[in-house]
């Protein structure tokens, strides 16, 4: 619990083993080179995650896609998306970029206490997140990385929220 | 004239099974988007987990275990990656989706539900994400009519319409976007059917009806 009369969760995965699909992660897809810009840089990466509590033990599923779209002034912005699903309990949508339904474009000059680098509003909740706003966090620290290219290390997707009540 | 009576009640037994089992009036109310809507057909690139087929929700799957999310926390649930192609059968957007069991299997209301998150980007163009409620049952029903018809392995399973309202009411749709979707809202509606590259999954028709907030 914080200060503020929010709570403070912590989901984690760790790196390779909870990623789902092939080791070096993602899908691609075979867009037409139309849709990239001209340099070629930008694509869009989807990956799927299992997720775990503070003890290690797997208890859900979560997705991350992150890509280039269009600013408010059309520039390129870089954008993340994240669902995680814990079954029985919910689900969160959160975003780095998106802006939650019929919602006005905020800078948010307090991010609970998150850096401005890697968090973002979480933008829905189901079940037992429902009628909770606040932020998250992707908080990835790498500890290795083999002759292969495959990382090793741990995601934590700090979240932190209270009740819009 | 017992006899009589009787046959003609097992009849008339028989008929209002069918007819509750094409009408059930407690089954969740489906429904379709339609007006001013973009449809994309969609199959999985990805898929781990449990694909909410008939033959897996009465535990009568042999199981791809290679599809496995390897543990037992999450095995009424489903990840993947799955692309969009617009008409011309170009690839237009890719997502990801979480789906998971939302009861258990409700038979008096015919009521198989499924929770879906979707998160749909399109490349230089923006996202949204969504949450949907799909309910399985006219699946059941469609794979079990299929089975006995003699025709079935020839005709097989076409697309069913599975979007239904939530039965506890929660609203339901898109809940939020990035680039030239920031904070739009809307609703979508899916028909799926078997993959015909993967029998054992689901693709489908996803058609959103998008709307400035």
């Amino acid at each position: 619990m914080l200060i503020n009369g929010s709570r403070e969760e912590t989901f984690y995965i760790r790196l390779p083993d909870d990623r789902i699909g092939s080791p070096r992660a993602a899908s691609t897809a075979a867009f037409p080179q139309q849709a990239f810009s001209p340099v070629g840089k930008e694509r869009i990466l989807a990956e799927l995650f299992r997720v775990r509590d503070g003890d290690g033990t797997i208890i859900g599923l979560a997705t991350r896609m992150n890509g280039t779209v269009p600013g408010p002034l059309g520039q390129p912005e870089p954008v993340t998306d994240w669902m995680l699903l814990i079954p029985g309990r919910g689900a969160l949508m959160m975003s780095r970029g998106a802006i939650a339904t019929g919602e006005e474009r905020e800078f948010y000059v307090d991010r609970m206490g998150f850096s401005f680098e890697n968090s973002g509003p979480v933008i829905s909740g189901t079940g037992g997140f429902a009628g909770l706003m606040g932020f998250y966090g992707e908080e990835t620290e790498i500890e290795n990385v083999d002759a292969n290219g495959q990382a090793y290390g741990v995601v934590r997707l700090v979240t932190r929220l209270r009740s819009t009540n | 004239m017992k006899r009589l009576v009787g046959i003609i009640g097992f009849l008339c037994g028989i008929g209002a099974g069918l007819f509750m089992l094409l009408n059930n009036p407690l089954s969740p109310a489906g429904y379709s988007v339609t007006a001013d809507s973009d449809s994309y057909k969609w199959r999985p690139l990805e898929f781990f987990g449990i694909a909410f087929t008939p033959t897996e929700l009465l535990g009568i799957s042999t199981g791809a275990s290679d599809r496995s999310l390897g543990a037992k926390e999450v095995k009424l649930t489903s990840a993947s990656i799955i692309l969009l192609q617009d008409e011309a059968g170009q690839p237009a957007a890719l997502a990801t989706r979480l789906t998971a069991m939302s009861k258990s299997p409700d038979m008096l209301t015919e009521n198989v539900g499924v929770d879906t998150y979707t998160n749909i980007f399109w490349a230089n163009a923006g996202s949204v994400l969504m949450h949907g409620y799909e309910n399985r049952w006219p699946l059941v029903r469609s794979h079990f009519v299929a089975s006995d018809s003699e025709a079935g392995e020839q005709t097989g399973v076409t697309e069913v319409s599975v979007s239904a309202e939530r039965p506890d009411k929660e609203p339901t749709g898109i809940v939020g976007g990035s680039g030239v979707f920031s904070a739009i809202g809307g609703r979508y509606s899916e028909s799926i059917g078997p993959d015909s590259e993967q029998p054992d999954l689901y693709a489908g028709t996803i058609t959103l009806d998008i709307a400035v907030k």
